[in-house]
Order: C-alpha cells, then structure tokens, then sequence
C-alpha cells in the first residue's frame, strides 16, 4: 500500500488526539480507504478516522491488510509536521512502516508495524436529539475555557431559545458558556427536544486537539447518551469520536 | 505558649533568639534584612522586608512576603548563633554535613514570635495499601501491559500476597504492594512468597515489587534474589481513585442496547 495524502499536518493533530485515547492502532486499509475504528479501554471513548480513496492524491491499493502501529512512536514522527508537508504511507516488507514527509526536501522514518487485530466494533446508533455546528476551535475553546473548573462538562440543549449552554460547576468557581448561531459561536442548530448529559472534561480535552486538523466540527448529543463530535477534515476525510456520558 | 515580643533594642533581640534557640522552640523573626549563603553554591540576598522561621528542630525557613517556597533555607542545622554586629543582628546557621552556612544580618527587627509548639498528630495520606492494591487489582496495566490478575490477597504460607496473577507468557506473578518507600524487608517478604509458591506448585512465578520508591538495599537484593520491581506514581494513583468515584457509563452500554 501506498498513500499520499496532501497535509501532512491535520494527520499530525489527528492522531496525536487519537494517541491520547488508544495505545496501538490497527489502520484498515481497504479499497475505498483507510479507516481506523478502535475504542479505549475504559469503553467510554470511540474513535473513528476515515480518509476515502477520493480525499488522497496518490493511492495505491494491492489488498486489503491491516497496518498495527504504536501510536506513540507515530505521533512523536508526526509532530515533525510542518506546513506545507505533504504526508506519505508506504507499507514496506517485513512489516514495516514507512512514513515519509514530502515538503522541503523528502524526510522518511521507518518504524516497526505491530500485529494488532483491528477489533470489529458494530456502528454505534444513538438517537441524537441536538446537532450544532461549529468551527473546531470554538470546540477547543469551550473545553480550554472550563477545564480549569471543572472535572466535567454539562451540555444543556434549549429548543425554544434556539441555544446551547456549555456549564462547569466546581466547589468555589461555577462557568457558563452560551452558544448559538445568533451570537455567532454557532454555524447551525438543530434540535427536535431540550437536551441535558455531562461529559468528562478529560476526554474532551484530549479530543479538541484535533481541532487544528479539522475545517468543521459537528457535534451532537441527546439527554444522557453518548455525545458525538465529527470533525471534517480537509480533502473529505473524517474523524469522529463518541464519548459516553457520567451517570449521575 | 506563644508570645509576641517587640524588642526595644538589637541587645535585648539577640537575647531572646539566643534563648529561644537554646530552648529548642519555633521562631519566628519579622524584619528587615539580607541573607548570603554559602555551601554546595553560593547567593545574596539583598535588603527587604521578609521573615524568618526558625523550627524546634533547627530547621530554617526564609521566606519573602510572596510566594509559597522560601528562598533560602537549611534543612537542618548544627549551630545557631545569634550576634550584635556592626547596629545589625546577625543570625548565622551552619550545617554540617554538607558544610552550608547561612548568614542573616538584621538592619531591623520588627517582632519576633516565639514559643513551644506539640504535635502529635498523625499524617494520614488518604490512599492507603488497600486503595493502591484495589486500584491496581482493576488497571493491572498499571504495572505491566498484558497483566491480568487472578487474586487479591492471595494466601501463600503464612501470609497474603497483595496481587497475584498471570503475565502475557502465562507466567505466574506474585505482587507485593508497599505505600511507602520499600525496603529490604519487603524484598525478603515478597522472596519467601515466591519461594513457598515454587516449592508448593514446582512453577517458579514472578516476583514483582510495587512502591511509590525503593531504598538501595532493596534495589540491590532484588537483583540479587531474581525478583522485579516496579515504581508507581501515586499522583497517577490518586486520578484512577477519584476516577473510581466518578459513574461513567460506557459506550458498550450504548451498542448492547441496540442489539
């Protein structure tokens, strides 16, 4: 296999937010992409990365394989990243990886692919009641801004007023942020009920890094479900996360 | 009891530090002042207005109006000597071992407290063996990748190995836990557990020490006895304990239902 894949740097943000929830990853490489499904061992967080063929410049597909790497040896390479890189995926024989940045000059490394079984983890289907649209760095910022109070977030969806409160409540300090399209921090928003669920600041946390990867966020829950954020990345790939709820 | 004194004259300060001193209590001097030290480096400290601490064990504090750590101080002192020198008292601190000396010369003093302090009271650092071996019996990972544990409390001889488990190679694995700095002791516990096993099963397990840290006798007869140790941070320790306190649901919740 083969791929080029024409910002090397939104790879970098990607998967240095997917390191922070998995150790090993197993890439799917298949006709129509590469796809990467995984779920961290606490089960709260799911990642779903997906480049289609048509989101690639180059891509040369042989048979479908799975390519295991260790993602703290691929992230620690990425962040060499600069703009204006190109990113390269050329699987190399004896199971080796080669990842190679074609920018000023061509720089390759070579790293090890682990045997790894990509784990078959069924779709998850949650009745979403709230979708809201928004730049990923305002993501970033609702996550930055009330990580300090904090250990978690609550997310209250208001219909009627057309908004969402983003709310961090700690022994001394309490925060709130609203959102909506009228004050500019939203794009879109839809929601067919009011909507309330708490998330840990954590995972949210180590997820908005990939908001420098992404062109748009979408991000969607319902009252105690499992919230969903898809980052658009640039070229028509995807990165999605699922983050399960607290219980109260 | 404590008492507040402000001293009318430099005379009647260095007669109560000296005796204050002499009598093993806590002081505390307010005043203006600059510090030099010299020992394992050398530093200045120019005139301000700061305060000293001086603890019923000798240890010294100099601290500046802002900020949580001193800017100078002596862990422990060998002598204490309080002098009028040149209209300034001046207080110096020599430690033996290493040879550092530490030199406060007072322009003015403002009040010093002083007096005796008792405490017997307790530290109680909230995560004790137990918490540690509860939080490691459910993140094996914590100590080895691919580790899965079988037993808590495990009786082997005479006593109860904290954890026992299997390793990714099937090997079995005897895991001794300490809260505190482990030392030989636990090195000869956690060898006789392994030993009695060996004996018992003719399978020789793994012996894994787990502690925050390790004295160097512990180091060495680890090595020594073929066991392993493993450091664990409590700071890490303390997140998975208040994790443990937070209910998350989890997404596999989420797919089961809709099977």
């Amino acid at each position: 296999m083969r791929l080029r894949f024409a910002d090397a740097r939104a790879w970098r943000y990607a998967m240095s937010a997917i390191g922070k929830i998995i150790d090993e990853a197993a890439y799917k490489i298949q006709e129509d992409g590469i796809r990467l499904k995984a779920i961290d061992p606490s089960r709260i967080v799911m990642v779903d990365f997906h480049i289609p063929q048509e989101g690639l410049i180059e891509y040369e597909f042989e048979k479908e394989e799975t390519v295991g790497v260790n993602m703290e040896d691929l992230t620690k390479i990425l962040r060499r990243a600069v703009k204006g890189d190109e990113l390269e995926l050329r699987t190399l024989e004896a199971g080796r990886l080669a990842i190679i940045f074609i920018g000023r000059g061509t720089r390759m490394f070579i790293i090890p692919s682990l045997e790894t079984i990509a784990e078959e983890l069924p779709e998850l289907k949650i009745p979403f009641t709230v979708k809201a649209k928004m730049l990923p760095s305002t993501f970033r910022d609702i996550v930055k801004e009330l990580e300090p109070v904090s250990d978690a977030i609550e997310f209250i969806a208001v219909k009627d007023e057309q908004k969402i409160i983003a709310k961090a409540a700690g022994d001394i300090v309490e925060a709130e942020i609203e959102l909506s399209v009228d004050n500019g921090a939203l794009i879109e928003f839809e929601a067919s009920e009011d909507a309330r669920a708490i998330y840990t600041v954590d995972y949210l946390s180590d997820i908005s890094g990939a908001s420098q990867a992404a062109e748009e966020l979408d991000f969607e829950f319902a009252t105690a479900v499992p919230c969903k954020i898809n980052y658009t990345l640039p070229h028509g790939g995807r990165l999605v996360f699922y983050v399960a709820p607290r219980v109260e | 009891m404590i008492e507040y004194i402000k001293c009318s004259s430099n005379n009647e300060c260095v007669e109560i530090i000296k005796n204050a001193v002499r009598n093993k209590e806590l002081i505390i001097i307010f005043g203006k002042y600059t510090v030099d030290y010299q020992g394992r480096a050398a530093s200045k400290l120019t005139e301000g207005e700061r305060f000293v601490i001086i603890k019923q064990d000798g240890a010294i504090i100099i601290h500046r109006p802002t900020g949580y750590s001193p800017v100078n101080w002596q862990p422990s002192t060998s002598v204490i000597e309080v002098v009028e020198r040149d209209d300034k008292v001046v207080l110096t601190a020599i430690r033996n071992k290493p040879r550092e000396i530490v030199w406060v010369y007072f322009s003015e003093i403002y009040g010093i407290i002083h007096g005796k302090l008792v405490d017997q009271g307790e530290f109680i650092m909230y995560m004790d063996e137990h918490e540690i071996r509860d939080i490691l019996y459910e993140n094996p990972e914590l100590i080895e990748k691919g580790l899965r544990i079988i037993e808590k409390e495990k009786p082997i001889g005479n006593g109860y190995a904290d954890l026992f488990g299997i390793d990714k190679n099937n090997v079995p694995v005897i895991i001794e836990i300490k809260r505190i700095s482990a030392s030989r002791d636990a090195v000869l516990q956690l060898f006789n557990y392994v030993k009695i096993y060996e004996n018992k099963t003719g399978v020789k397990p793994r012996g894994i020490l787990v502690a925050p840290n390790f004295t160097s006798s512990a180091i060495e007869s680890i090595h020594k006895l073929g066991l392993e140790y493993k450091e664990i941070n409590l700071q890490l320790l303390w997140k998975y304990k208040k994790a443990r306190e937070i209910k998350h649901g989890t997404l596999l919740e989420f797919l089961e239902k809709k099977k």
